[in-house]
C-alpha cells in the first residue's frame, strides 16, 4: 500500500531525512521513532504530500503520492498535524465535520460525525466553542476531524498521526489506542503515527521505523526486533532498559537518569 | 440525525428571508426619513417635489448605501476567513487606504483626459489587491493577529499620506477632498454610482460560493490540502473578489472602515461560524447597519450632514477596542 525507497530530504543544504526506506501493507500500524528533531515530522509531512522528496521514490498503492490529484488524495489520505491554531469560535462537531469536506456524498455526514465524537467521549462537548477547550480536549477534536475523514473507507486509505497522544490524559491515551486498532481491524486502512512512549511501541504497532539525530534510518521491521536495548541505548544516548514479560516481548523501558 | 442535518438545511432561507425583512424595513425608513417636506399623496405625480426628492436624492442614496454595506460585510468576512484572523478588516488592514490612493491617484493622472468612473473604480481596484498582497507579504497567515494588523498600520500611513500629497498636486476641480477619502459618505449618491457599484453583485456571488472552502483554510494551508482545497487558487479568488468589492465601495463612497469587523463579528456571536452562513448574514447585516448608520449621520445634526465615515469609527473602534483586550487576555470572543 505505501512504499518507501530511499527517500531523502534537504532543507536549503541540511539533509533532513537520509535514504529512509520501508514498505507498509494494509492493516498495518507503523511507529515512528527517534530523538526530537530526527526528521520524524519531516517524514509525516512527506508522506502527506506536503513537501516534495529531494530525491528517492514514495508510492501510494503503485502511484508515485505526488502525482496523484489533490482531490483523489484528500479522500484517501487523512493527516493529524501538530495542532493548527484557530481562532474562530467553531463548534465541536463544525470543526469535525471538515473533515468529510474531501466527499461529494455528504447525507452521512452529520451520523458520522456524531459516531466518532461518541468514541471519542467527545459528544458532551459537541456543541462548544473550539476555543473554550483544553489542550487534551482540542487533540482528541483534531483527531475526530481526521478519523472522520477515513472513517467510510471502502478503498485502502492511509491515516498519518503525529504524536496523537501527546496530550491525552491516560484514560484517553487508552481510549485512542484501542480505537485505532479497531478501526485497523475494521477498515482498509493503514496509520503512521509519530510516538515518543515506547511502552506503547511494542503493543500497538506492527512496524517500527528508527530515525537517528541525523535523520537516518536506524532500523526497521517489527517492533520487537527494532526496539532493542542496545539500539534504544544508542539512539537515544542513555541507558535505556527494556522491561521484558512472561513471552520474552519488551513490555516496557525504563531510562536510568544517571 | 438525519432530520436534525435537514433542520440545519432548512432554518437558513428562514433566517436569511427575516434579515432580508429587516433589510427592507430600514431601507423604507430610510427612504421616508430626512429633512425637506415630503408629502406621501405627492409621490406618484410626475414632477412633484417629492418624487424628484425621493428619485434623485434618497432612492440612489438608501441603494447605495445597502449594496455598499453588503459588499464590506461580505469583504470583511472573506478577508477574515482566508487571513485566518477574525479582527481583519479591509479599512483596518490597508485594502480600503490602497484603494483610495490608487482612486485619487488616477483623479490626478486622468484629469486632462477627463475622469471616468470605471477608470476611478479599476484603479481603487488595483489599489486594494496590491494592498492585500502586501499585507499577506509582511503578516503571512499564521492566525497571527497582530503582524497583520500592524502591517495594516503601516500601509495605511503610507496611503492616506499619499492621498494627502495627492491633494496638494491635483487641479482642485476634479480632485475630491482628503476628507472624502478618509472618512466616506453617501452625500452625493447619485443614479450613476448605483449602477457602478451594482457591478459587485456578480463577485459577491462568487465569494458566497466559497463558504466551505473558507472554513477549510481557517484550519491553515497545509491542513487545507489534506482536506483537498487547492489552496493558492481559492485564496487568490477570495483577495481579488474581496479587493475588487472593497475597491468599488472606495471609489464610490470613500472609506467606511469596521463596517466588514463588526458585522461579522456580531453574525459569529449569534449565528455561528460557519461561512456558509457568515457571508450571506454578513451581507445583509451590512446593508441593514449602512442604512441605520446612515440615517443617523444625516439626523444627528440635521440639517447638517455628517460623513457616515465618522459614526461607524465611532461605533466601531470602541468595539474594536473591547475585541483586542479580550484576545489579549486570552478571552476568545
Amino acid at each position: 500500500m505505501l512504499s518507501v525507497d530511499r527517500l531523502c530530504w534537504q532543507l536549503g543544504k541540511a539533509d533532513i531525512l537520509k535514504d529512509v526506506s520501508f514498505s507498509l501493507n494494509v492493516g498495518e500500524h507503523l511507529a515512528v521513532l527517534g530523538p526530537n528533531g530526527a526528521g520524524k515530522s519531516s517524514l509525516l509531512g512527506l508522506l502527506s504530500a506536503d513537501e516534495q522528496p529531494s530525491s528517492g521514490d514514495l508510492r501510494f498503492l503503485q502511484q508515485n503520492l505526488n502525482e496523484i490529484p489533490v482531490a483523489v488524495r484528500s479522500a484517501r489520505i487523512a493527516v493529524l498535524s501538530q495542532q493548527p491554531l484557530i481562532r474562530f469560535p467553531f463548534k465541536v462537531w463544525e470543526l469535525v465535520a471538515m473533515g468529510r469536506f474531501p466527499f461529494v456524498d455528504q447525507t452521512q455526514t452529520l451520523s458520522i460525525v456524531d459516531e466518532v465524537l461518541n468514541q471519542l467521549d467527545l459528544l458532551a462537548l459537541k456543541h462548544r466553542s473550539i476555543l473554550s477547550l483544553s489542550g487534551g480536549e482540542l487533540q482528541r477534536v483534531h483527531l475526530a476531524r481526521a478519523l472522520t475523514q477515513v472513517w467510510s473507507a471502502t478503498e485502502p486509505s492511509l491515516l498519518l498521526l503525529d504524536e496523537p497522544l501527546s496530550s491525552l490524559d491516560v484514560a484517553h491515551q487508552v481510549l485512542v489506542r484501542n480505537l485505532l486498532t479497531r478501526m485497523l481491524a475494521k477498515l482498509p486502512l493503514s496509520m503512521v503515527s509519530v510516538i515518543h512512549d515506547l511502552s506503547q511501541a511494542t503493543e500497538d504497532f506492527d512496524k517500527a521505523l528508527m530515525l537517528s539525530r541525523e535523520g537516518v534510518q536506524k532500523a526497521f521491521g517489527s517492533p520487537s526486533e527494532v526496539l532493542t536495548e542496545t539500539s534504544l541505548s544508542a539512539l537515544y544516548a542513555s541507558a535505556i532498559k527494556a522491561v521484558f514479560d512472561g513471552d520474552g516481548l519488551p513490555k516496557g523501558y525504563r531510562v536510568s537518569t544517571r | 440525525m438525519r432530520s436534525k442535518w435537514l433542520w440545519v438545511v432548512s432554518v437558513k432561507p428562514v433566517l436569511i428571508g427575516s434579515l432580508v425583512l429587516v433589510w427592507s424595513l430600514a431601507f423604507g425608513l430610510s427612504l421616508a426619513l430626512g429633512h425637506g417636506n415630503v408629502s406621501w399623496a405627492a409621490l406618484w405625480e410626475p414632477n412633484s417635489p417629492t418624487r424628484q426628492i425621493i428619485e434623485a436624492v434618497r432612492l440612489p442614496r438608501a441603494l447605495l448605501a445597502s449594496l455598499v454595506g453588503a459588499g464590506l460585510g461580505l469583504a470583511g468576512a472573506s478577508i477574515q476567513g482566508v487571513f485566518r484572523n477574525p479582527l481583519a478588516d479591509p479599512a483596518l488592514i490597508g485594502i480600503s487606504g490602497g484603494a483610495a490612493l490608487f482612486a485619487a491617484l488616477y483623479l490626478v493622472v486622468a484629469s486632462s483626459a477627463g475622469v471616468h468612473l470605471i477608470g476611478l473604480s479599476v484603479s481603487a481596484f488595483l489599489g486594494g489587491v496590491l494592498a492585500t498582497t502586501l499585507v499577506l507579504v509582511i503578516g503571512g497567515r499564521r492566525a497571527d493577529l497582530s503582524t497583520v494588523l500592524l502591517a495594516g498600520i503601516a500601509i495605511n500611513a503610507i496611503c492616506l499620506a499619499g492621498v494627502g500629497l495627492l491633494s496638494y498636486l491635483a487641479p482642485d476641480q476634479s480632485f475630491r477632498s482628503v476628507s472624502f477619502w478618509a472618512l466616506g459618505s453617501f452625500n452625493h449618491a447619485s443614479v450613476l454610482d448605483v449602477g457602478v457599484a451594482l457591478v459587485m453583485i456578480p463577485v459577491a456571488f462568487r465569494l458566497l460560493m466559497l463558504g466551505r472552502v473558507l472554513d477549510i483554510l481557517t484550519l491553515g494551508d497545509l491542513e487545507a490540502a489534506h482536506l483537498g482545497v487547492a489552496v493558492a487558487g481559492r485564496r487568490l479568488e477570495v483577495i481579488i473578489g474581496s479587493a475588487f468589492i472593497t475597491g468599488i465601495a472606495v471609489s464610490l463612497t470613500g472609506i467606511i472602515a469596521f463596517v466588514g469587523l463588526i458585522v461579522p463579528h456580531l453574525v459569529r456571536m449569534t449565528l455561528g461560524s460557519r461561512h456558509n452562513t457568515v457571508l450571506p448574514c454578513s451581507m445583509i447585516c451590512g446593508a441593514i447597519l449602512l442604512l441605520v448608520a446612515d440615517w443617523f449621520s444625516r439626523w444627528i445634526f440635521a440639517p447638517i450632514e455628517i460623513p457616515v465615515g465618522i459614526v461607524m469609527t465611532l461605533l466601531g473602534a470602541p468595539l474594536f477596542v473591547v475585541l483586542i483586550a479580550k484576545w489579549t487576555r486570552g478571552i476568545a470572543l
